[in-house]
């Protein structure tokens, strides 16, 4: 059995919806059940055979070979197997995520990982605005998995995450960890402005000193702490890190006061 | 004088809203960005569904982020006669719109006659109305009020809050605080902060929140928006119902994306429109000239001006019928829409 591929056509003329393109559900579809699906998003009404040749049968492994910032939804809620894009993708992409693995090759939109509860979602280059976050109406985020993010993320990553590990590897924008429930953010590179605001529990590890914090943070020393050892070497091993960041006795500030208080962002002492 | 343009054209409104009823016909992803009463909103919420549009408040940024509260998180809020009656200690959060200063001047003068022995405290973070004692903390308003709400919780906060005194013997002494604020003064994560600071004083106090939105028909158009759909505007019609993203919806967005391929635009308001050269657009607009770029132009008066409207007013928290006060012939934006509408095929 070969992998389920999914060849671009052409450039997609609308968003697409490709919630529905993952391991769980093709694994019930036959190649032409497959091709009727309906994932445009406007009056174009674009269906898979429109805008991609299908081939393949393994339905546990899916390939998108080219990207498009027009992918809206990649991976969502899938609960096993593997999917893996050849490019870029829009919105969305990992949400409700269950179990599993996607990568993508190329940036990510924003929301990407939005209250996914499980598995692993590495993205190759950026992501964007809200990574982890949910959307209007929903009360958490992320809520456990591991997400892999190699380039720069947008603003408010791991916005009101509940649980699971987000980590960044150039930077990100403001409010990186706003309004966390729980969890860990991890920000190599560049935090924007505030970072931890409005949140309640959660650890955010910075590898640089932010330039602004919120005055709901107070500085409580360098403790000495294995958590920061074990973060250290998970980071390591996943290629993220050369060398360990935080060492034995990282800086700390406790926060945000505002609200509980009992989260924690550490820079390297 | 003419009423439409089809082009640089003068043609009738009926030509003009044939030529619109055909472009939105042709239209794959057509978006819609309002502003007008509630009238205007109703009949180009029902054309949107029509023809698949996805729609938004003209320059719609500041509408989302004071929506986002609502939809994100929820609010204790008051009516505005709610507060000038009962609220005996008021602040006031970050800037407000020039167009409430006026009448929030009088009120903060004025006696609560039903609380607080006819005396209000006033205090202010930011510059509010210059009136009343600055609670201050850092350099912006967010800054403040984390460290307010710290502090008010029996917490440590890394600055020092300016008044933090005085407004905790205020609030004591108080039998209702209102904080006002506004979507143009205040980001999101500020106004969650805010509600935050009065969900806190409410577990032993009366407290609650008062919205004076930037813009009073924007916020209009969201409650017509919500009682027609079950959303707020960012709302699209693509796929039959209705879908609620701010983010996928934002119209700015879709036209900066390529997404949108026809861009109508409803203003009754005096500001000129600037549309992008490179896309069809229909204007609904009260001018006198064709609107540069537009394919199709309709001439239409500004509500409360020309014609009577409906709008909703931020000093009393409802819908207000205004009168028209110089009453012409012009149309309505509602009958231009409908004009539109009705030249549709069935």
């Amino acid at each position: 059995m070969s992998a389920i591929v999914f060849t671009l056509r052409h450039e997609p003329p609308e968003r697409l919806d490709l919630s529905r393109l993952v391991p769980d559900v093709l694994v019930e579809l036959t190649k032409s059940e497959i091709e009727k699906i309906e994932i445009g998003t406007t009056k174009y009404g674009s269906r898979v055979g429109d805008i991609f040749r299908v081939k393949g049968n393994n339905a546990a492994n899916v390939v998108f070979e080219a990207g498009s910032a027009r992918f809206d939804g990649v991976g969502t809620g899938m609960t096993s197997g593997e999917v893996r894009v050849a490019g870029e993708v829009g919105a969305q992409t990992g949400r409700l995520m269950r179990g599993g693995s996607l990568l993508i090759e190329g940036d990510a939109g924003p929301f990407a990982a939005s209250c996914m509860s499980g598995g692993r979602l590495e993205v190759r280059g950026n992501a964007g605005d809200r990574l982890g976050g949910p959307l209007a109406g929903e009360m958490a985020g992320m809520k456990g998995g591991v997400v892999i993010i190699r380039g720069r993320a947008g603003e408010r990553a791991a916005n009101r995450m509940r649980r699971g590990l987000i980590a960044v590897g150039k930077g990100s924008g403001d409010y990186a960890g706003s309004r966390m429930i729980a969890g860990t953010l991890v920000v190599l590179g560049k935090a924007g402005a505030m970072p931890g605001y409005l949140m309640r529990r959660g650890t955010i590890v910075l590898g640089k000193t932010p330039t602004e914090l919120s005055p709901g943070f107070v500085e409580t020393g360098a403790p000495e702490i294995a958590f920061s050892g074990l973060l250290d070497r998970w980071l390591v091993d996943e290629g993220i890190l050369d060398k360990p960041l935080l060492g034995r006795a990282p800086r700390r500030w406790g926060g945000d006061n505002a609200v509980l208080g009992l989260g924690e962002v550490f820079v390297k002492g | 004088m003419a009423v439409a343009w089809i082009g640089n054209r003068e043609v009738t409104g009926e030509q003009a809203a044939r030529r619109a009823a055909e472009l939105l016909v042709a239209s794959s992803c057509p978006v819609f960005s309002l502003n007008g009463d509630v009238h205007a909103w109703r009949a180009a919420i029902m054309l949107a569904e029509r023809v698949g549009a996805a729609y938004d408040q003209l320059d719609g940024g500041v509408l989302a982020r004071e929506l986002a509260l609502f939809t994100g998180k929820g609010a204790i809020t008051v009516a505005p006669g709610e507060m000038r009656r009962r609220a005996d200690c008021i602040v006031i959060v970050g800037e407000l719109p020039a167009v409430s200063r006026g009448w929030m001047k009088e009120l903060v003068a004025s006696p609560p006659d039903l609380s607080g022995g006819g005396k209000r405290d006033v205090f202010r973070v930011g510059t509010g109305l210059g009136s009343g004692k600055e609670i201050a903390a850092g350099d912006g308003a967010a800054q403040t009020l984390a460290a307010l709400r710290a502090q008010l919780s029996g917490r440590v906060s890394a600055v020092p809050v300016k008044n933090i005194e005085a407004f905790r013997k205020a609030l004591e002494k108080a039998a209702y605080t209102a904080f006002v604020y506004s979507g143009a003064g205040l980001d999101e994560l500020g106004i969650e902060m805010l509600q935050g600071v009065v969900a806190d004083i409410n577990k032993t106090k009366r407290a609650a929140m008062v919205l004076l939105p930037a813009s009073d028909d924007a916020w209009g158009g969201a409650l017509v928006s919500t009682w027609m759909t079950g959303f707020a505007p960012r709302t699209g019609f693509g796929r039959g119902m209705p879908e609620y993203d701010p983010w996928r919806f934002d119209v700015a967005r879709m036209i900066a994306d390529g997404e949108a391929d026809l861009h109508l635009v409803m203003s009754a308001g005096k500001q000129a429109l600037a549309l992008p050269r490179k896309m069809n657009a229909i204007a609904i607009a009260h001018t006198d000239k064709p609107v540069t770029h537009a394919a199709v132009t309709i001439r239409i008066g500004a509500a409360g001006v020309d014609h009577e409207a409906v709008r909703y007013s931020s000093r009393t928290g409802t819908l207000v019928l205004v009168e028209a006060a110089k009453p012409s012939s012009h149309l309505s934006a509602m009958s231009a829409i409908r004009l539109i509408a009705e030249a549709l095929p069935c």
